[in-house]
């Protein structure tokens, strides 16, 4: 779910802005870091990047009928960490604003924010918590991509009514559910899927998972 | 002919092809602030007149059929989007129309109707100057324009390696999709799911094979980080500066100056129903 350019008072962009490119840049910093100790990984990277992209061009149905498309980044933060999605996503977000016409320039730190950290991160918490449960990895993972895609909007919503007054937020909140909820369900039910088909078909993917090698080590 | 091959001939054919990437980049910049520096419905109105003629000058309107569609389905979202400002007003203002369809309160004002409008008007203005832009400056340009910037190597290099390959493995998913598609692979909702889900697998591990692969091709290639350009476009200069500050004052001040002037609840119900 993006904030479409021009939406956001300049005020507002600035605010959201100054949030997200501390993070941003600390991604920023860890990827470059990385590509000059591993260029190895190099590739490795850029198509992670790639496939972000071309998760949120994937359509999937939604049950009010229309289609739309996954955020791709609760996959992301489980594999990478929130920085380095953050990194990722504003890539990809740039990318989306300039060729596809979805989100923009000048709203880009707030969907920066929603869509590469914050949802993310509340996703990622989500993640450790069942991994660290013991819970398998499919099912950690539809739950961290489910609620990372409903944090997204929630936290949309938040900005879409810091900016049109606050009392709307019920609003924004329950107009946008209607799409969003059963689409967060689908992800996550597509997620858990691919969690599936992953664990069956190449399971060491998720050994750099977060949280992965320490549940691995307590259970050992 | 593929997708980002559509893109980059787009591009490399426009008449703008020859102006300062860095230099478009800092104007489109300008123009999207000074865009939602005012509330006046004039300043939308004439990004939106820019965009236009720089599409117009740039690519005659041709754009490639996913990017159209794509922002077909952008401009849907906005229209929502608007909409539903549009009916969330405040008590300040004089009601237009209100009302309630189940939970939801609907709740039209004077400037609630008018700020969709306006946040309307500056979203379609942003798409295309947006996509003037991006349809008359190849990713390798604005690679080397961030440059210009101090921009870290590796983070210009990754901007043109996820353009690439982007487009690379939206073609492969393309392929995938029809194959499924001719195996009634979305015949029902779980079977949708399920094809969904094995599509992006089978992409997610061929881009897995694939880094592998293109990390050895770049290396027997020499390749060491930058995408070489041999037709270097211009870099950006005082002229592009002084340009690009006028352009924006200019908009600016016009956009204080005619606060107001275009009202559209007057011009929609009239002005008794605004008062």
């Amino acid at each position: 779910m993006h904030i479409m350019e021009g939406f956001l008072d300049p005020i507002w962009c600035a605010v959201w802005f100054v949030i997200a490119i501390p993070i941003v840049a600390l991604g920023a910093k860890k990827v470059i870091e990385l590509m000059r100790d591993h260029p190895e990984h190099k590739m490795t990277i850029a198509l992670s990047g790639a496939f972000i992209f071309l998760l949120s061009s994937l359509k999937i149905p939604s049950v009010t009928g229309s289609s739309s498309h996954p955020t791709g980044t609760g996959f992301a933060v489980v594999m990478y960490g929130i920085a380095t999605c953050a990194f990722l996503s504003t890539i990809v977000l740039i990318f989306q604003a300039i060729l596809l016409a979805h989100g923009g320039l000048t709203t880009l730190g707030a969907n920066i924010c929603s869509m590469g950290i914050i949802g993310p991160a509340v996703g990622l918490g989500v993640w450790l918590l069942m991994i660290k449960a013991g819970l398998k990895i499919p099912v950690a993972l539809f739950c961290a991509t489910l609620v990372a895609d409903l944090f997204t909007y929630v936290v949309t919503s938040f900005q879409m009514s810091l900016n049109f007054g606050f009392e709307y937020f019920v609003d924004y909140l329950t107009n946008y559910a209607v799409t969003q909820i059963p689409l967060a369900i689908v992800e996550g039910i597509l997620f858990f899927m691919f969690g599936m088909y992953l664990i069956n078909n190449k399971p060491e993917i998720f050994d750099i998972a977060q949280g992965v090698a320490d549940a691995k080590k307590e259970g050992a | 002919m593929s997708e980002e091959s559509q893109m980059d001939t787009l591009a490399y054919s426009s008449r703008m092809l020859s102006w300062a990437p860095l230099g478009k980049l800092l104007l489109v910049i300008v123009v999207l602030v000074v865009n939602i520096l005012t509330r006046s419905m004039v300043v939308p109105i004439i990004t939106l007149a820019i965009g236009l003629i720089l599409m117009a000058y740039s690519t005659n309107f041709k754009i490639p059929l996913f990017i159209g569609l794509a922002i077909a389905e952008g401009i849907l979202i906005l229209v929502i989007g608007a909409g539903l400002i549009s009916v969330t007003g405040s008590d300040s203002s004089p009601v237009i129309w209100e009302t309630n369809i189940l939970w939801f309160k609907i709740h039209m004002t004077v400037d609630s109707f008018n700020t969709a409008w306006n946040v309307f008007l500056r979203s379609i203005a942003g798409i295309t100057v947006m996509i003037s832009f991006a349809t008359s400056t190849p990713i390798p340009h604005l690679s080397q324009a961030l440059r210009q910037l101090h921009m870290p190597r590796e983070v210009c290099e990754l901007i043109v390696l996820i353009y690439r390959y982007g487009f690379l493995l939206l073609e492969r998913m393309e392929s995938m999709w029809n194959a499924a598609h001719c195996r009634m692979g979305f015949n029902g909702f779980t079977n949708k799911i399920k094809t969904a889900a094995a599509i992006a697998v089978g992409i997610f591990t061929s881009s897995s094979n694939l880094a592998d692969k293109a990390q050895i091709a770049l290396s027997c290639r020499n390749y060491q980080g930058v995408f070489p350009v041999y037709n270097a476009p211009p870099k950006v200069g005082v002229k592009w500066v002084v340009l690009v500050i006028a352009i924006g004052v200019i908009i600016y001040y016009i956009g204080i100056n005619t606060l107001g002037v275009v009202n559209m609840a007057e011009i929609f119900f009239g002005k008794d129903v605004v008062g």
